[in-house]
């Protein structure tokens, strides 16, 4: 009971000492850029995935050129096909390490 | 996310069409073991001379024969609607997510309305974001400050989890839908590294359980020394003994860690459920 009391100020204490509240009214997707990050922000934006190891890396909306890559367990893997379905999710991974 | 990860997920990708493709520097022979290991049914590609890991211009600075991880989802005119490089790899719900505001369809949840149903699928990914997947749900925006709350979880979990922090804004938000048994397991699990960083008696319990490895350590090298066999039976009599006592520690440890980390958890459901219910109230002027 203390215990939970002493919590509950310590939140109290919180609460009255933050900055003034900012309600994220956003119906669009947000999450944590990074673990490190304090805030979910829109992933929408160029800033969510951006990397300072790769500054100049493919940003939201520039539009990637068709390629086909060899598919493992046989024929080719093509951009082009792929997006007539619909939305393409590419991850490059880095293989066996 | 792991590929393994993202497998599990994918049907959810198949009912937005979405193609999925994992490529690496492998030649594509070499990651068929993977593939069945996995059980992968999206396409896995090879980009040994690193022309696409050029094209989308993610090459890794430190080795550059390798990609950083990175995501990208394209739209149907090959338009980048979402990326993710060399940060915090995205849960699959992420994706989705990114997906369904683009085409105008979030929040959707695939007909998943429980929360204890989303906890279940997302256990197994086994990690705090797996909770803020498992949490994204149809709950009202929260009032509460995010960087407040982030403080506050970062005091509670040593800051090493503030991903726990959304998660559990947006548990708390849905609680009508969740139990308190739900959202004392979750909360218990979160916390468990706690039993040890800040439970007094954990130090007791844990000094006992150093002493008891220690002492078995020693036996064991006094039995692969005993070459002549002289005292084989008081050594083995007491090396039996020792493993028993060991045995004994790690289970008082598990069962008090377990008893601690629920009380804590209860307390925190409390104190976030005050939290939120002050944040909602309307401000009296």
């Amino acid at each position: 009971m203390r215990s939970s009391y002493a919590c509950s100020m310590l939140l109290l204490a919180l609460v009255t000492t933050a900055p003034a509240a900012q309600a994220n009214n956003s119906s669009y997707p947000t999450y944590k850029p990074s673990s490190r990050s304090l805030a979910a922000v829109d992933i929408r934006t160029s800033a969510y995935g951006a990397s300072r190891d790769a500054p100049e890396a493919a940003d939201i909306g520039e539009r990637i050129a068709d390629f086909s890559v060899r598919r493992a367990g046989g024929g080719l893997l093509s951009l082009r096909e792929a997006r007539r379905n619909g939305p393409v999710v590419i991850i490059f991974y880095r293989g066996h390490w | 996310m792991q590929l393994g990860e993202l497998q599990h997920q994918y049907p959810r990708f198949v009912r937005r069409d979405a193609t999925i493709m994992a490529l690496s520097v492998d030649p594509a022979d070499e990651s068929l073991g993977m593939i069945e290991r996995l059980g992968l049914a999206f396409a896995v590609g090879s980009d040994p001379n690193q022309r696409i890991i050029q094209q989308f211009r993610v090459q890794n600075p430190d080795t550059r024969e390798l990609a950083l991880h990175a995501v990208y989802v394209l739209n149907e005119q090959a338009e980048v609607i979402y990326r993710k490089v060399g940060l915090r790899r995205p849960q699959s719900a992420e994706l989705i997510d990114a997906i369904d505001a683009y085409y105008g369809n979030y929040p959707q949840h695939d007909n998943v309305s429980k929360v204890a149903d989303r906890i279940a699928v997302a256990y197994p990914q086994n990690n705090f974001q797996a909770l803020l997947e498992v949490a994204r749900v149809e709950a009202p925006p929260s009032s509460i400050d995010q960087a407040l709350l982030a403080e506050t979880m970062r005091l509670i979990t040593n800051g090493r989890s503030d991903d726990a922090v959304f998660a559990f804004r947006r548990l708390i938000a849905a609680s009508p839908e969740a139990t308190d048994l739900e959202l004392y397991a979750t909360t218990a699990w979160m916390t468990r590294q706690r039993f040890f960083s800040t439970n007094p008696d954990a130090i007791t319990t844990g000094k006992e359980l150093q002493r008891r490895l220690a002492r078995l350590s020693e036996l064991e090298a006094a039995v692969r020394d005993n070459r002549d066999k002289s005292q084989s039976t008081s050594l083995y009599t007491a090396l039996g003994q020792a493993r028993a006592g060991l045995s004994a520690t790690r289970a008082k440890v598990s069962r008090e860690a377990a008893a601690w980390n629920l009380r804590y958890a209860k307390t925190m459901i409390r104190s976030y459920r005050e939290l939120a219910r002050a944040a909602r109230s309307p401000t009296p002027t």
